[in-house]
Parts: structure tokens; C-alpha cells; sequence
């Protein structure tokens, strides 16, 4: 008998996503037409699926589609599939029924070979680990896709709503999809969108959008002033504007890179735990709503609420006799494009100099940071995880991919992702936020979800 | 059965003072000492009167009634100093159009041998990002209906008593569609719910612990998926001859209900229309994909629907996608078609005990609930009734009779997403 891999799932920890509801409004229907102007969390660098850039996530969610999505309340639902099924007597091959009418922004068809391929790519990719219990996938029809599995795999639909499972024509490193929006132009720093009129899901209501992001505060805060932006990032507090936030379930980190010694990482780590005031580093540096991070998963994913343990003795004794003079001095890699990064790096720098660590900041662009991100080849460097699906456990595995994806592979190899089933010794979760956007008041219909994606395609003009 | 036991004003719940407008005496200026109570009312709510822009919108179900009086209290804010004072409407739209700040809202209603004028001063933030108002003073007067106010009422016709509205719980159901008519051949109508996945039909039921709707059916809305559908979800319900046809959006095909019978079908019902098709990927229909002329019907629509009128001529109404909303589009006979803008994507055509009318939703500001306007089915439109300060967003109109009383009422799907529920609003 054949059971729905997706009925299997344990939703459970969805429900915590209260902040995912929509707001009650009242509003005519929506309108279709004019264009939008948003602000990127960071600079694009390639518009891939697998890519990890925040801003290509962003743009990633608009131009491409997996076979399942979550939807704002949290639910799982099918994308582009139209069921999963997992026959008992052989629960290591699944089947996935794909809908027949979806095509690409070039007007061919998405069929299961597109599928197939874009899962096989992202299994031989890093950053392809949320695809762990995957072994292999083929075509065996136009419209199904045959999923050969490690593992039993009940998250497989969970899995499947993941960015790893998007879907490129004949799974290649292109920048077409199924998606709400097309890309039209990358120049000067901007990429511009237009409507997908025949996506399967509804054509967007915006004809175009021009996303970019901002060198500075001041550069954000004037284009907004000037009606030059209309979704914004990074605006000062103490404005009444129209905001939208989404769950508290970015994780910012500072990880530890292959420019530290195996032997030193434990001291670090330590010394970062107890030495960093996290409580009043999100306090002084962070304009959204945060909580400092007891655990690496967000509390709102089911993680440890609280204050950590702030120490500064206690981390200069775990630290100070176990790396010599000379291993302190450390540079901090931080992405130039993320403006709220600087400021978190000062405050991290000011800590670990009274633990006895002395910290450059390295800044970055957003290209070589994520080289040197995906490569490993730095001493510290911070960044920000957000959960590639609204999962306790798949956030966790995510910080931990973050210094090393096969670990974060192999985890999810043995069995789906649980709080506290795989720890992460580089990397030092510091605070989890809200993601939250300012934007004009006349553009209505706008969330924002866990990974502080803007929900583009259902936001639309009102005059 | 769901029988009124009497008719009263639902304003009258929640408004803040009650005041006399006249004494015994009803001779000539009757109406002029309403307007004086009135503005008495509204004075301390237009401070700094010199710096604003009104707007002043009676509405009453005698159009000679609503002018004087809407006249008779704009005089009165210009003498005491306003910017300007315009008449109108009074919804949003019109408000934001006019650039006004305040906008004075009456609504007139007779009971038995009074008069009474009820409504607000609202306050519009004047920002440019900003669609926020405000209730400022809530304003009630009345007066006897004496000879100069009963020379205001059409002779045959007795003033209609006060408009009654009152919401029943339907549960956590996300509405799209409303229509009624008898679907189990009862000889009672039902009032079926069209959600974007399935149908429901439910009957008002009254006994000594009052109003309820009963669940009388539940059918499921499925099959093949559509090959694109709009991204926000939309369906149509008709109820004609007892089959109920029902559409949703996620769907290819629609179905036909009859009995317990059930076979596909193509296209969305709007009754008195057709059966169209919507546009790809978007959320309106054409007058080609209903097979009708494009004279007939706007070039593109949310919803339609036709009444045949008393004097056999036929009254076509359609709501309008426009970027601030919809606007009705409404053509009575051979005439030229009129249009209200400012409206919300809801409609019904009825003939009520009161006359025939033209009903539609109102996105009265973003963030608060909408309202159900109901405007005379004449050249004016005039509105006669606003039925405001409902819980949530009106998601579908409807108009049948569904307590057996042999007159048809208005029925009006309102949800709160937050709260997740849906209650239907009959309205009579």
C-alpha cells in the first residue's frame, strides 16, 4: 500500500511559526501592474539555486521552484509536484508525481528530467547536503521522477521544499526557472525582474522589480528618501513607516575557518562563548528584534530560549594558556554588502580584545566573501544562516554546514535532522533575528519569511 | 424560522449620545435644527476648522431628504470657517480624491414617528504614505416626523423601518463565493459557500436559543489541476433550478451538482450572466469568454450579475479591476453604463422589500474591516445604507431568501484571517 511521503512528516514544530499568519485586512482584490524597487539583504553574485548568498537566496525564491513549498502558515505544500509516494514494501525508492502544465521562462517545458537532473547536480554539489538521504534520481515518465533513498526518508517532502531542490532546465547552472519572476538584466549592481505571465502559480502582481543592494545606511536611507526605494532593509529606527517582519530564525554566527589550527578550535570556540557579550552585542548592534543564542537553533524553531552565560574570566582561563601569543592574532572576514555586519564586528572585535584576542576586520566583497566562505579559507568570519526549511533541525544543520557541509551530509545521511543531534565545534551562534523590511505604504501584500525572503510575488501596488 | 422581531438601528448600538434635535414643535426648520444638532456634535472634532477640508456624505432612502440635509450641514461647517466643504460619497476614494481631512458621515433611517441621523467624523491623515484615519466623535440626532419631514417620503411608500444586520458564525471557512437557493428541494433555500476546495450548504435555522446556521451538505471541489490560476484563489457558486454549479480556481473544470449527482463543469457561473472563463494566470473574466458582446459587459471584470427589473427592462452591474480598487460598472436598461469607483470586489443585484438595489463590498481604509454599502438601483446610485464596522473583510455577497419570510435578504461573507473564522452577515 502506498503512503504520502508528506502526510509521514511531523509538521509539529510549524506551528510555533505564529508570525508566519498573515495579517487580517481589509483590501479590495489586488492590482496588477507597476514596478517595485527593493533593497537586497546582500549583493547578488551568482543567481543560482545552490549558491548561499543571501541576496541570491532571495532572488533564487523568485526565479525558480521546488517540487514543494512551505506556505506562509507554515504548511507544507506541493509546488510543483503533485504527490510523493513511498511504497512500504520497498521504502527506499520514492516516486514524485510532477504537475503537467509548468514551464520555464523560456516557454519550454519543465518535465522530470529537469528534475532529475537539478536534484543530481545538487547532490555532486556542498551545498546540495539538505539532499542527504538522496542516493540517486531519474525520469521514468515526462511527469514522474523515480528517487532512489539511503535511508527510510518521512522529510523527504520537507527536503524536497528546500533551496537544494530547485529546478533548473536540464538541472543547469542557469538563470531560468519556473518561477513568478524572469530575470531580465544584472548591470551596475542591480538585477531586474520582470512578471512571469505564465507562471503556474499566478503571474505576479508587479510587472517588474529592480532589487539591489546598498553600499551604505546612508546610500539606502537617501534612495529611500528620494522615492527611489520602496522596500527597504536597513532604515533607521524611530520612523513610523509601514513594516513587515518575519520569524525570528536568522542565526547570526561567527565561524571558525581552516586558518585555525585543529588544536585551537576548542579554545576559540570557548573563548568566543564565554567572551562575547551576546545579550548586549544584540542589544547595541542589531536594529531588528533578536534574542541572544543559547542554542543554534532559533527558539522559534524549537531551540533554547534564554541568555547565554556572559564570562569574560572565565573565557580568558579557557583560553589563554591553551594558544600561544602569536595564534591570537586573527583577522574577522565580514561581508562589506551586509551593513548590519560592521556594526556587530566592532562589538565582537571590543569583546574578544578584553579575552585577550586580537581581531582585524577583513572586509569583503560579497564575491570573495563567499568564495572564501565555501572554501574555508579564513581565520573567523561572520555570517548569517537562515533555515532552508522551518525546521529545528535543519537549521542546526545548517550552521554546521556552514564550516563543513559533509558533516551536515553525513547527519542527515543517518536520519532526518533533530535539535541537538549534531554539534557544530566552528561555529558560534551569537544571536537569532527577525528579518523585517520597511516599505511604502502604498505596496501592499508583502511578508517576509524565516529566511527573510520578501514575498515579491504577492506584493502589488494600491493608489 | 429567522423572523425579526423587530426592526431597529444598529448604529444606534454604538453611538455615544443620543439628542433631541426637535421638541414638540414640528413646524418649518425641522430639518435645519437636525443640521444645527449635528454640527453641534461634530464642532469639537474640527478643531482648527480653518485649516480643513470636509466632506459631508448623507446617505438616506430619500434622495431629496439626503441633499437638503447634506447641504444644510455643509453650510453650517462653512460658516464656521472650514477650508472648503465638499459633498460626496464618503468612502475612502472619494475622501483621498478630494484631499479632504475630515469627513462628516450621516446616515438617516425613520422609526416609527421619528426621524434619526446617525454617523462619525472621520479623520484622514493628510500624510502622503499614509492611509490611516480615525473615528473622531460619533454624532446621532433625531427628530418627529412631522409634516415637513413626511413632505421629504414618497407618498405610497411608508418609510422603511431601520436596516437590521446581524452575524452568524460559519467556522474557520475561507470563503470565495456565496449564493442561495433550495438545493435539496426542501422548498427552503440554503445559502452554499464556495471555498477555493470545496462547497458547503447551510441552512438558518431560528428557535428559542435564537439564529444559527445549520451545516446541511459539504461536497469537495477537486480533479484536475489548473494549468495556471490566479495567485490570489477565486471561485463562483450558482444556484439555478436546484443544481448548484461551482468553480474554483486551483481547478480546471468546475462542477454541476444536482441532487446528489455531480458531473464536471466548464467554465465559472456568474448567474444572470453566463459562464465564463477566467483570464490566465490572473483573477477577471472578459465579456468574450462569457460569450457575450464586449458592448455588454466592461472589458475586463472581477464579478457580474443581472436582475430583471419591474419594468421587464434588465439591470447589469460588473465590478472593475482598477489600481485603487474596483469600480462599479452598472447599466440599467438601454441607458448609458455609470461607475462608482472606489469599491470593493463583491456584488449582488436584489429587489428588496425597500426597492431594488445594487450591493457591493467597500474597502473602507486598509487595516480595518470592510463595509457592505447598499446604493439604489437608479441613475444616481445613491447609497441608502452602509452596514460598517464589520469583523473582518467581505469575501462574498449574496441575496436569496433564507429565513422564509417570502422577502429576500442580503447575505454577506465576512472573514477574519487572524482570528480565523467566517461569519455570514444577513442584512435586511
Amino acid at each position: 500500500m502506498n503512503a504520502r511521503a508528506a502526510l509521514a512528516l511531523s509538521l509539529a514544530s510549524f506551528a510555533s511559526l505564529a508570525s508566519y499568519a498573515p495579517r487580517a485586512h481589509a483590501e479590495t482584490r489586488a492590482a496588477y501592474g507597476g514596478q517595485a524597487l527593493g533593497a537586497l539583504a546582500s549583493s547578488a553574485v551568482d543567481l543560482d539555486p545552490l549558491s548561499l548568498n543571501p541576496g541570491d537566496g532571495e532572488i533564487a525564491a523568485l526565479l525558480f521552484d521546488s517540487p514543494f513549498r512551505v506556505d506562509p502558515l507554515g504548511r507544507l505544500r506541493p509546488q510543483l509536484a503533485l504527490a510523493l509516494d513511498v511504497d512500504r514494501a520497498t521504502p527506499l525508492r520514492a516516486r514524485l508525481r510532477l504537475r503537467p502544465d509548468v514551464r520555464f521562462h523560456d516557454g519550454t517545458p519543465l518535465r522530470a528530467k529537469d528534475v532529475a537532473a537539478s536534484l543530481a547536480r545538487a547532490l555532486q554539489s556542498p551545498a546540495g547536503w539538505m539532499l542527504a538521504p538522496i542516493r540517486a534520481a531519474r525520469a521514468v515518465a515526462d511527469d514522474v521522477v523515480e528517487i532512489d533513498l539511503a535511508r527510510p526518508a518521512p522529510d523527504l517532502a520537507l527536503l524536497l521544499s528546500t533551496p537544494a531542490a530547485l529546478v533548473t532546465p536540464g538541472g543547469a547552472h542557469r538563470s531560468i526557472g519556473s518561477g513568478p519572476f524572469r530575470l531580465d538584466a544584472v548591470d551596475n549592481g542591480q538585477v531586474r525582474l520582470s512578471a512571469h505571465a505564465a507562471c503556474f502559480a499566478g503571474r505576479p502582481y508587479l510587472d517588474g522589480l529592480t532589487l539591489r543592494a546598498y553600499g551604505s545606511r546612508p546610500e539606502e536611507a537617501g534612495a529611500w528618501d528620494v522615492g527611489a526605494l520602496h522596500v527597504a532593509r536597513h532604515l533607521g529606527a524611530g520612523v513610523d513607516r509601514a513594516a513587515v517582519e518575519g520569524p525570528m530564525t536568522i542565526t547570526e554566527y561567527l565561524a571558525i575557518g581552516r586558518g585555525i589550527s585543529d588544536a585551537f578550535v576548542a579554545p576559540f570556540a570557548a573563548a568566543f562563548e564565554l567572551g562575547i557579550d551576546r545579550d548586549r552585542l544584540r542589544r547595541l548592534a542589531v536594529r531588528e528584534r533578536a534574542v541572544p543564542a543559547r542554542s543554534p537553533a532559533p527558539p522559534a524553531l524549537g531551540g533554547a530560549s534564554g541568555v547565554p552565560v556572559y564570562d569574560p574570566a572565565a573565557a580568558t582561563r579557557a583560553f589563554a594558556d591553551k594558544v600561544p601569543a602569536e595564534a591570537r592574532k586573527v583577522s574577522l572576514v565580514v561581508d562589506k554588502s551586509r551593513l548590519e555586519d560592521r556594526a556587530v564586528a566592532d562589538r565582537i572585535l571590543a569583546d574578544l580584545a578584553r579575552v585577550g584576542i586580537e581581531v582585524a576586520i577583513d572586509l569583503a566583497d560579497a564575491a570573495s566573501y563567499q568564495q572564501r566562505l565555501q572554501s574555508g579559507r579564513y581565520e573567523l568570519l561572520l555570517g548569517a544562516s537562515a533555515p532552508p526549511a522551518p525546521d529545528g533541525g535543519l537549521a542546526e544543520l545548517a550552521l554546521v554546514a556552514v564550516a563543513d557541509p559533509a558533516i551536515a551530509r553525513a547527519a542527515l545521511l543517518r536520519a532526518p535532522a533533530a535539535i541537538g543531534a549534531q554539534a557544530a565545534p566552528r561555529v558560534v551562534p551569537l544571536y537569532h533575528r527577525a528579518p523585517r523590511l520597511h516599505h511604502a505604504a502604498e505596496l501592499r501584500g508583502l511578508a517576509v519569511d524565516g529566511a527573510g525572503r520578501a514575498s515579491w510575488a504577492d506584493a502589488h501596488w494600491r493608489r | 424560522m429567522f423572523a425579526v422581531p423587530r426592526r431597529f438601528a444598529r448604529a444606534a448600538i454604538v453611538l455615544a449620545l443620543v439628542v433631541r434635535a426637535g421638541g414638540a414643535s414640528a413646524g418649518p426648520g425641522t430639518l435645519d435644527r437636525l443640521a444645527d444638532t449635528l454640527v453641534d456634535r461634530a464642532r469639537p472634532s474640527l478643531d482648527r476648522i480653518a485649516t480643513l477640508d470636509v466632506g459631508v456624505a448623507v446617505s438616506a432612502p430619500w434622495p431629496r431628504l439626503a441633499g437638503d440635509l447634506s447641504e444644510l450641514v455643509s453650510s453650517r461647517l462653512r460658516a464656521l470657517g472650514a477650508r472648503s466643504v465638499v459633498k460626496g460619497g464618503g468612502d475612502s476614494a472619494w475622501a483621498r480624491a478630494n484631499g479632504l481631512e475630515r469627513v462628516v458621515r450621516i446616515t438617516v433611517d425613520a422609526q416609527g414617528p421619528t426621524l434619526r441621523a446617525s454617523g462619525a467624523v472621520v479623520a484622514l491623515s493628510g500624510g502622503l504614505w499614509s492611509d490611516e484615519s480615525e473615528t473622531r466623535a460619533h454624532l446621532y440626532a433625531e427628530a418627529p416626523l412631522d409634516a415637513e419631514l413626511k413632505a421629504y417620503l414618497p407618498g405610497p411608500l411608508q418609510p422603511p423601518g431601520a436596516w437590521q444586520a446581524r452575524g452568524l458564525l460559519a467556522g474557520d471557512l475561507d470563503v470565495l463565493a456565496l449564493d442561495v437557493g433550495d438545493t435539496d428541494g426542501d422548498g427552503r433555500a440554503e445559502i452554499v459557500a464556495a471555498t477555493a476546495s470545496e462547497l458547503v450548504a447551510f441552512d438558518l435555522v431560528a428557535d428559542a436559543s435564537g439564529a444559527r446556521l445549520v451545516e446541511r451538505w459539504r461536497a469537495r471541489l477537486d480533479g484536475r489541476l489548473a494549468a495556471q490560476r490566479p495567485r490570489a484563489d477565486v471561485a463562483t457558486v450558482a444556484v439555478e433550478a436546484g443544481a448548484v454549479s461551482a468553480h474554483a480556481s486551483p481547478f480546471a473544470d468546475g462542477v454541476r451538482r444536482a441532487g446528489k449527482s455531480a458531473e464536471p463543469a466548464r467554465g465559472y457561473r456568474l448567474r444572470g450572466v453566463g459562464t465564463c472563463e477566467l483570464e490566465p494566470g490572473v483573477d477577471w473574466f472578459t465579456p468574450a469568454s462569457c460569450g457575450v458582446a464586449a458592448t455588454e459587459l466592461p472589458e475586463r471584470f472581477w464579478t457580474a450579475a443581472s436582475l430583471k427589473r419591474a419594468d421587464s427592462s434588465t439591470a447589469m452591474a460588473a465590478i472593475v479591476p482598477g489600481p485603487a480598487g474596483g469600480t462599479l460598472w452598472l447599466r440599467l436598461g438601454a441607458a448609458p453604463p455609470i461607475a462608482v469607483r472606489g469599491v470593493g470586489a463583491q456584488l449582488a443585484l436584489a429587489t428588496l422589500d425597500r426597492g431594488e438595489v445594487v450591493v457591493t463590498s467597500d474597502p473602507v481604509e486598509p487595516g480595518e474591516p470592510d463595509a457592505v454599502v447598499v446604493r439604489a438601483l437608479a441613475p444616481a446610485a445613491a447609497v441608502l445604507h452602509r452596514v460598517e464596522r464589520l469583523p473582518g473583510q467581505v469575501r462574498a455577497l449574496a441575496t436569496g431568501d433564507v429565513d422564509g419570510d417570502g422577502q429576500p435578504e442580503l447575505i454577506a461573507a465576512v472573514r477574519d484571517d487572524a482570528a480565523r473564522k467566517t461569519e455570514l452577515w444577513i442584512i435586511r
